[in-house]
């Protein structure tokens, strides 16, 4: 995939990490794959395919938080390198 | 149902708050108190716009009919935010970078500042968004109904869209801002979120706790059907909306503008790629649950698109549904609001602004009062976007067409994906190519969705949808040529993205780009790369810093611009005046102008009063670019190496060098001891015998001092010609050259010989040419390299009748002395090593000379200009040549006319 932010190695291993996890969320959430998990089946009483649902959505939120939190270090990183210039 | 006085107040109530939240946060940003506001927390809660009224009340009503599908609205956003936020922060560093302004205005700035373009995407997102306001109109004007009692829904929602014009236009138009961003309306919009939200989360609470008792309970007994929606809930139309919902999120002029243009800090997008997808996380868990119980507990015929309302009034719950009433609210006006606000900017910039320009006589721009004039088109903008929303409502209102229209508008935008995407990570993207393939997108989007979609009642008749233009099947606006897709949804998507898509490409490859198309796109694609400062190339002769500031001053007012001014002229070094309108000057205030009328405008202002615009070749170096820049620096880098390889060979040769040169110091050391030591002994040896005691007859005496007389000169001529060598050598010899008769110097050598010749019987020939060969040089030098080759030639001519051959004649425009001898010669292999000091040759049998006569001789010649070489005859035997500089054949009859006198 191409360079997403073109500025160093760390923030194109985040622009990269994204990459994958968006990767795996369309994998997850598309058809052919979701339909595998389309079951009829209860967990707790709730549908499966609901619970699939928002669990593969809160494992995607919990990744970008991760994610985001590295961008942020990458911000600092990267303004205490260019100290001033903004 | 709740008492009429009681909504309206509360509803009037909550809009005086909005305004007062707006009021104060402007004012406070304005005296630049208000940190808290550039949090990621406000800027999440405004991308929050997304959800609609559409949502609030749309999503129940479309998990009631469709089951889980209404996911995908959420999904599409959360995978562009979680993983490919960078293709937003791209966006947003080009839009702080060339101060963008909205949607229409980035694809036209990246396609060369483009007018056409933008009035296309301008007329792309008028058209997508005025039926998606008349939507809010019409949620905002049902829920009031249901809440109210009321039965006069036009009036309801003329005086909903009032309103809302009057806040739009009080906070969206107060100012020209420099980089168009509304804080006021943010806060307002962020608080609105909030409500929304805590409202639907209120009532799915309710529903699921209240109502039911608990998620099992709701689930209880729930057929599948209702929850699947169909047989195969994961198809193409799954993907398709999955893949719609993420592009509106990008391509929805409301979702750029808070995205975009009203973004802050780069930063808070970081926040917002895991907040904004937890929030529209928090605003679906309950969606299904609502609907559900909906079902379940009320009568057949009621509205599901309003289950959110009508769920807590049949249980008799009025504070909820007024909360709820409250949250549709908020999620209608923050849409409308915001949509306004950025295709208000849209039309006034690229449509009212380039009309009023032309207009003006030239030069109006500088003396005119442009900022009003901008004002007044942008509040006006407001209010027509409203009245179209308006009198769509009233046209289609309360048919079921509008239930489609929010994703029908989401393909309309989904058109400006192609040239949007392009546009920022393709360089190669061209002004054409987007524009026939938006134009194309577009068309086909209108025939194919958006006019089908009023069941006949707009421009396509319901025969034409039925059957075709004129009866041809295959031009049925569902099933265009034949494709058999039975969704209509991914029908148009296939059709118009497609064919948009690939016109897009295949025009950008055959068209060119002009060089301002060059250079934004590099500045657009490698945003990343490129420094801020900018490039441009103005003529700068013709422009007047003065009249630059009359511009600024009229469009950015009197502070900004003269705050601007001062900067620009300090950047320059300069404390007083204003500054030198040079190209980084005009670039940045164009850039400044850009964020308030738009980058087309902008250019077209700065550009009248700039004169032609050429690209300078800077500019073109940029657009050269990384690419090409990385390949000079690799380039660089090879000949750095190649230049480094070269040095080390140099220093290896170098080395080698110096070592021979250490042997052979070390060789010559050793042989000038040997030569001096053995005249050195013999002198010793005779005159240890003459000191001694022992008696010395006088003839043995005589011999004796003789013999160490002999040895004497031996070693002085030794030293003299070590010292001539290596003065020869250091060029430290000065040997003052002049014009010499070669023949005469011969001839004067061999008469010196006589006596040797007459003893040894050597037959020498000579036969001296008629003419003089004048050369240059020192007499007495060459005569030295004449005797040594001669007496050489004499000394070690071994044959039994030596024979010396003398020849001078011209050889390649020098004169040339021949020595040629019978007596043997030298190899070929010793033709060079004859010339090394101390070497002597194969012929010269021991103590025969040092072996310095040859090397002095050659260097001698040199120092002369001329030189010493050994050449062969065809016949292979040898001879010594000498090489002479000739003096000028003008210099010669000079000499002759001055004899001749």
């Amino acid at each position: 995939m191409r360079d997403p932010t073109g500025t160093n190695t760390d923030q194109r291993r985040t622009g990269e990490k994204a990459a994958v996890v968006l990767l795996i969320g369309l994998i997850l959430l598309m058809p052919p794959v979701a339909n595998i998990f389309s079951l009829q089946h209860k967990i707790a009483g709730i549908p499966f395919m609901l619970v699939y649902l928002f669990v593969v959505w809160a494992g995607l939120i919990f990744a970008g938080f991760r994610m985001s939190r590295r961008m942020l270090q990458d911000y600092e990183v990267q303004r205490d390198l260019t100290d001033g210039e903004d | 149902m709740l008492s009429v006085d009681l909504v309206l107040a509360v509803c009037l109530g909550y809009v005086l708050l909005l305004f007062a939240i707006a009021f104060w946060v402007d004012r406070r940003t304005r005296m630049g108190h208000l940190r808290w506001l550039h949090s990621p927390m406000i800027y999440t809660l405004s991308i929050s716009v997304y959800c609609t009224s559409w949502t609030f009340y749309g999503a129940v009503g479309s998990a009631a009919r469709n089951g889980l599908e209404f996911i995908t609205i959420y999904l599409g956003p959360t995978l562009v935010f979680i993983g490919w936020w960078w293709l937003l922060r791209k966006l947003v560093r080009i839009g702080r970078t060339q101060r963008i302004t909205s949607i229409a205005d980035l694809i036209s700035s990246r396609f060369g500042k483009s007018p056409s373009l933008a009035v296309l995407v301008t007329l792309i997102a008028v058209v997508a968004t005025t039926p998606y306001i008349a939507l809010q109109l019409q949620s905002v004007t049902r829920s009031y109904l249901v809440i109210a009692g009321e039965s006069n829904g036009v009036a309801t929602a003329f005086w909903i869209a009032a309103g809302m014009a009057l806040f739009t236009i009080l906070f969206g138009t107060r100012n020209l801002d420099a980089n168009e961003r509304h804080h006021g309306v943010v806060a307002a919009i962020a608080v609105e979120a909030i409500v929304k939200f805590v409202a639907l989360f209120a009532v799915g609470l309710f529903a699921v706790y209240g109502i039911s008792s608990g998620f099992v309970d709701v689930f209880d007994d729930v057929p599948t059907e209702v929850i699947y929606g169909g047989s195969e809930i994961f198809g193409p139309r799954w993907a398709a909306l999955t893949f719609l919902s993420a592009t509106a999120v990008i391509c929805l002029p409301r979702q750029f503008q808070v995205t975009v243009v009203e973004n802050i800090d780069e930063r808070h997008l970081a926040t917002a790629s895991w907040l904004f997808p937890l929030y529209l996380f928090g605003m679906t868990i309950f969606i299904l649950p609502i609907a559900i119980v909906g079902l379940k507990t009320l009568p057949a015929g009621m509205n599901p698109d309003l289950y959110v309302l009508t769920l807590p009034l049949s249980e008799g719950r009025q504070e909820l549904a007024l909360l709820a009433f409250l949250g549709g609210f908020s999620s209608a006006t923050s849409m409308v609001i915001v949509a306004a606000i950025a295709v208000s900017t849209m039309v006034s910039n690229h449509i009212v602004m380039p009309v009023a320009l032309h207009f003006m006589a030239s030069g109006r721009e500088v003396s005119g009062d442009v900022r009003n004039l901008l004002l007044t088109s942008r509040r006006i903008s407001i209010a027509i976007i409203l009245a179209l929303g308006f009198l769509y409502f009233q046209i289609s209102g309360g048919s079921d067409a509008l239930a489609y229209i929010g994703l029908i508008a989401f393909a309309g935008v989904a058109q400006l994906l192609p040239s949007l995407i392009g546009g920022i990570f393709w360089r190669g993207a061209t002004r054409l190519g987007a524009l026939s393939g938006l134009i194309a997108g577009f068309l086909l989007w209108a025939y194919t969705l958006f006019l089908p979609s009023f069941g006949g009642s707009m421009l396509l008749s319901a025969d034409v949808i039925e059957h075709g233009p004129w009866g041809i099947a295959m031009l049925r606006p569902y099933a265009l040529l034949g494709l058999n897709e039975p969704d209509p949804l991914v029908h148009a998507l296939i059709w118009s993205l497609g064919i948009n898509t690939l016109l897009f490409m295949a025009v950008s490859v055959l068209t060119a780009a002009n060089p301002l198309e060059q250079l934004q796109g590099a500045q657009f694609v490698d945003v990343f790369r490129i420094d801020p400062g900018g490039t441009g190339a103005f003529n700068p002769g013709s422009v007047k810093a003065e009249d630059l500031f009359v511009l600024a001053q009229r469009i950015l007012g009197t502070s900004t611009a003269r705050r601007l001014f001062d900067d620009l002229a300090q950047s320059q070094g300069r404390d007083t005046g204003r500054p030198l309108p040079n190209d980084a000057v005009m670039l940045r205030l164009e850039r400044e102008l850009a964020g308030s009328v738009g980058a087309a405008s902008a250019h077209a202002m700065v550009g009248r009063i700039a004169g032609d615009r050429t690209i300078g070749m800077t500019e073109l170096m940029d657009i050269a670019g990384e690419t090409q820049r990385l390949i000079e620096t690799s380039r660089q880098l090879s000949e750095k190496s190649a230049e480094l390889e070269e040095a080390a060979d140099q220093l290896r040769r170098a080395n080698d060098r110096l070592r021979t040169l250490d042997v052979q110091k070390d060789e010559f050391l050793s042989q000038v001891s040997h030569e001096l030591r053995t005249p050195m002994t013999s002198i010793r040896s005779f005159s240890e015998i003459l000191l001694g005691e022992e008696p010395v007859t006088p003839d043995d005496r005589a011999r004796f001092i003789s013999i160490i007389h002999e040895e004497s000169l031996r070693l002085t001529r030794l030293l003299d010609e070590i010292l001539d060598i290596s003065r020869l050598e250091s060029g430290n010899l000065d040997l003052p050259t002049s014009h010499v008769d070669a023949v005469e110097v011969t001839s004067s050598v061999i008469d010196s010989f006589t006596g040797l010749i007459r003893d040894r019987r050597i037959d020498v020939a000579f036969s001296p040419p008629e003419t003089a060969h004048e050369v240059l040089a020192a007499p007495d030098r060459l005569r030295q390299v004449l005797i040594n080759l001669l007496s050489n030639a004499m000394k070690y001519n071994t044959a039994a009748e030596a024979r010396i051959d003398i020849r001078i004649g011209r050889t390649g425009g020098r004169v040339t002395i021949d020595i040629i001898d019978n007596g043997g010669g030298v190899t070929r292999e010793e033709a060079e090593t004859v010339f090394q000091k101390f070497i002597r040759g194969t012929r010269a049998g021991r103590d025969q000379g040092a072996g310095l006569g040859l090397p002095i001789s050659r260097a001698l010649m040199r120092a002369m200009g001329g030189d010493l070489s050994v050449e062969f005859t065809d016949t292979g035997s040898s001879f010594f040549r000498l090489h002479l500089a000739p003096v000028a054949a003008r210099k010669i009859t000079e000499n002759l006319t001055s004899a001749a006198g």
